[in-house]
């Protein structure tokens, strides 16, 4: 069932980590010959006809205006259209999606997405942590990541009483799935406890609530359903593609208890690919704090309005769960390259399909996986993808 | 001269510090004379029922002012919503300054130039440290006509020496020790003379008086030898040393214990002059008159002036073009929905109804807490904790804002809450002000 006008046929990233050597080029090439040798049947590089570029941090790291001629010059197809796609930490699904949608407008038979981004190019005060300095001079006064993420976590442990436990149990779950992940940034189990007792960043989130700052790349191929099998035994298709956008300043968003683009991003996700939240049998999603992957639940139909505090608790988010989420270890383990972040999820659930995750392996029942990111600058933008196992 | 006040507003910091056993009115590391400024304009405005379109003047003094050059009189003007064509003037280098521009505005008014004029004394004064003086600032309205009249101001007597205020030594290091043994005796000389004038036009001197810019010990001294020992004159000092501000607060004391028909009498000293003022109070002045609150809280600690470099340099025309949306939250409504956004200038077209019809609509300053966050990873040159609130307004409305005054523990979903003007940087001399939120008070 679904859209299924695309299929994927290979996908590859490098490891994930503070990766101080290896440029954002070689990162780059080592995602795209990672993807490339994923092909099953094999893949010769000049038969990709085009090029999208996922990069997000580019003018924030000292590349001034990055563009898709980067890319091309990365990877040694220089001469191949390219565009860079720039949309917040949504960047890599965004990228994913226009690739998709290139292919699916008949233009392109096969094409490539590529996601990178350098995050310790600057160091940590002057990182993430400046984008204090973009946006509005006086509403996005002093802001960072933190405190776009957590004023709705605050509301929403206000308005259903989610506690800090609970949100603890969702760094516990993420960081026991990335032990069996080797391209996870970090391998270190935590306990409630060691959430809880770790300095507080912003409330509420302790400093293992939050992501770490990592550099990474992340490459999948995407084709024409139709000449899949050239590629692949095992094609794995897009049944739903969807972004939506909100209200962009916190004084001008209607829902603080989640995310009002992810909620329609994943409305039309799922009558893309003509399923329900219960169809799902795995996903990936935006848990860049703790208390968003919580939201998240919710908003993409995991569990009723205010239950997301309770899902986690009972376990039913765990690779053994009822619906396993973040098998990959997550943004709060495996790191958020924003750039790549949301290709590599893609790059999971294609190889959760293909029953390809040893250890971290979730039950296929019905054959369908959910990605999703959420964020922007004042989080104005969703993108939510469903794959499929069949047609 | 014969000035015709209609009504005044006061205010001062929250924060005080102490010295000597009494305590000193300190301005928060985001507020200076400019904030002070708006806050008793507000007050006066709001007390007086006044339209701010309705006045045609505004004078401005400032002591520890933050700013040499620049629009400072645009800001205070643009903050209050004043009209874009009113007459402004600013005194500065003088703790007189505010007498300065109380009598240049009634010239103004008395010939027919302008009819109604709000004057500001705004003292930003000295530091955290509890350096002299205290920072306070008063607003007082001025009209041509008589018919609102509250009191009367006169000028008695003045008189200026080259006599520098403080004789002191510095000692380094924000610390220095003042000798007033010539301060008392050539001010002694000087306020006797200037009473002196005032002791031949009446027969019974004043039942009440303010001395300010004085030292204590000396007035005594002044009393005696204009009055005789047995003078009637109830007097008191201007306790914290409100610097440009001390002579408009002496004015406002008076306002504030005398009745109808009593004199008044408020000698001023600064800058190596003394001038005698008498003020003369009429019937309703009672609510025609705003004080400072008398709350009070001990400086917190961190309270360190931080100049974070913005993502817009202060000077550009961004601040030009946000400044009613961003000084006074002039947001926009739509005519064909109803739907108030903010700021206006960033959402040009309705995303309820697609219109693009807008009306003005000043957003309230008051409300509570929906939520917010406590964040102690800042951006370098930013405070190293900021508390970040959204708010539900009182009509509905939201907002967002940092929060300052306020400790982490005494912010939670439900606390009122108030948005007050504030400097967020300063960039190069170029100053920025936004709206930030305080305890509701």
């Amino acid at each position: 069932m679904g859209w299924n006008r695309v299929a994927i046929v290979g996908a590859g990233m490098t490891r994930f980590g503070e990766l101080f050597d290896l440029s954002l080029e070689q990162l780059t090439a080592i995602a795209f010959q990672n993807a490339l040798k994923d092909v099953d049947k094999g893949l010769a590089p000049d038969r990709l006809e085009a090029l999208w570029f996922g990069n997000c941090m580019g003018s924030l790291s000292g590349n001034e205006i990055p563009s898709g001629a980067m890319l091309a010059n990365a990877i040694g197809l220089v001469g191949k259209p390219a565009s860079r796609v720039e949309n917040g930490c949504p960047t890599g699904s965004d990228t994913f999606r226009h690739a998709c949608l290139a292919v699916a407008s008949g233009v392109y038979d096969v094409v490539a997405a590529v996601g990178v981004e350098k995050m310790t190019e600057k160091n940590n005060t002057r990182s993430l942590l400046e984008s204090g300095r973009v946006g509005h001079p006086l509403l996005s006064y002093g802001t960072t990541a933190t405190t776009l993420f957590a004023p709705q976590v605050r509301r929403h442990m206000e308005e259903f009483g989610t506690t800090k436990e609970q949100l603890a149990m969702v760094v516990v779950k993420n960081r026991h799935n990335a032990m069996f992940n080797p391209n996870s940034h970090w391998h270190k189990e935590v306990s409630v406890e060691d959430v809880l007792n770790s300095p507080m960043v912003c409330t509420p989130f302790n400093l293992l609530d939050c992501c770490p700052q990592t550099d990474g790349a992340a490459c999948v191929i995407v084709c024409r359903p139709e000449i899949a099998h050239e590629f692949t035994d095992e094609p794995i298709y897009v049944a739903g593609v969807a972004t939506a956008t909100e209200p962009l300043y916190m004084h001008e968003k209607e829902l603080m208890t989640g995310y009002a683009c992810t909620t329609v991003a994943a409305k039309q996700a799922y009558k893309m690919a003509g399923i329900g939240p219960d169809d799902i049998d795995v996903a990936e999603c935006h848990d860049c704090f703790s208390g968003v992957e919580i939201m998240n639940y919710e908003d993409l139909g995991f569990c009723d309005k205010g239950r997301g505090g309770p899902l986690v608790q009972a376990g039913e988010t765990a690779i053994q769960g009822r619906i396993p989420v973040n098998p990959s270890g997550g943004l709060i383990s495996k790191g958020h390259p924003v750039g790549a972040t949301g290709i590599a999820q893609v790059l999971e659930l294609y190889n959760q399909l293909r029953g390809r995750t040893g250890e971290r392996q979730v039950r296929i029942r019905k054959g369908y996986a959910l990605q999703h990111n959420v964020g922007g600058f004042c989080i104005g933008v969703s993108v939510v993808s469903i794959l499929g196992r069949s047609l | 001269m014969n000035v015709n006040l209609v009504a005044a507003g006061a205010y001062w910091p929250l924060s005080v510090v102490s010295r000597k056993g009494s305590s000193l009115r300190v301005c928060n590391h985001d507020e200076d004379a400019i904030t002070l400024s708006v806050e008793a304009g507000m007050a006066a405005l709001g007390v007086s029922g006044t339209p701010p379109e309705k006045l045609d003047g505004l004078y401005l003094a400032l002591g520890g002012s933050p700013l040499a050059e620049g629009p400072m009189e645009q800001i205070v003007s643009t903050s209050l919503g004043l009209r874009k064509t009113i007459a402004t003037a600013s005194f500065f280098g003088s703790e007189l300054a505010s007498l300065a521009a109380l009598f240049s505005a009634e010239d103004a008014l008395k010939s027919g130039r302008l009819s109604k004029v709000l004057v500001i004394a705004s003292e930003g004064g000295g530091s955290p440290r509890g350096e002299l003086p205290g920072s306070a600032a008063v607003a007082l309205m001025l009209s041509r006509d008589g018919d609102e009249t509250i009191a009367t101001i006169e000028l008695v007597q003045r008189k200026g020496e080259v006599a520098f205020h403080r004789w002191r030594e510095n000692l380094g290091e924000a610390s220095s020790v003042s000798d007033n043994r010539f301060l008392k005796q050539y001010y002694v000389e000087q306020a006797t003379q200037v009473l002196g004038v005032l002791r031949k036009d009446m027969q019974e001197p004043p039942l009440y008086g303010m001395f300010t810019g004085a030292p204590g010990a000396a007035v005594q001294e002044v009393l005696k030898n204009v009055f005789g020992k047995t003078t009637s004159l109830h007097h008191s000092v201007d306790p914290g040393d409100f610097g440009v501000a001390g002579p408009f607060l002496g004015l406002l004391t008076g306002l504030g214990i005398v009745q109808s028909g009593q004199l008044f009498l408020v000698v001023s000293h600064g800058s190596g002059q003394t001038v005698a003022m008498s003020l003369l109070a009429e019937k309703g002045k009672d609510n025609r008159v705003k004080l400072p609150a008398k709350e009070a809280r001990a400086v917190p600690g961190g309270g360190e002036v931080q100049n974070p470099k913005l993502s817009l340099p202060a000077m550009s025309p961004f601040f030009w073009r946000g400044a009613e949306e961003l000084l006074r939250l002039d947001a926009h409504r739509c005519v064909k929905c109803g739907l108030v956004v903010f700021p206006p200038s960033l959402r040009p077209i309705c995303r309820r109804c697609h219109s693009s019809d807008w009306e003005t609509y000043r957003l309230p300053r008051k409300g509570r807490v929906y939520t917010y966050c406590v964040n102690n990873y800042t951006p370098v040159g930013f405070p190293k904790q900021v508390i970040h609130i959204l708010a539900d307004l009182e009509d509905g409305t939201r907002y967002w804002a940092p929060a300052s005054e306020m400790r982490p523990e005494e912010v939670t979903i439900g606390t009122p809450v108030q948005l007050v003007l504030r400097r967020f940087t300063q960039d190069e001399g170029a100053l920025v002000y936004g709206m930030k939120f305080v305890n509701a008070r």
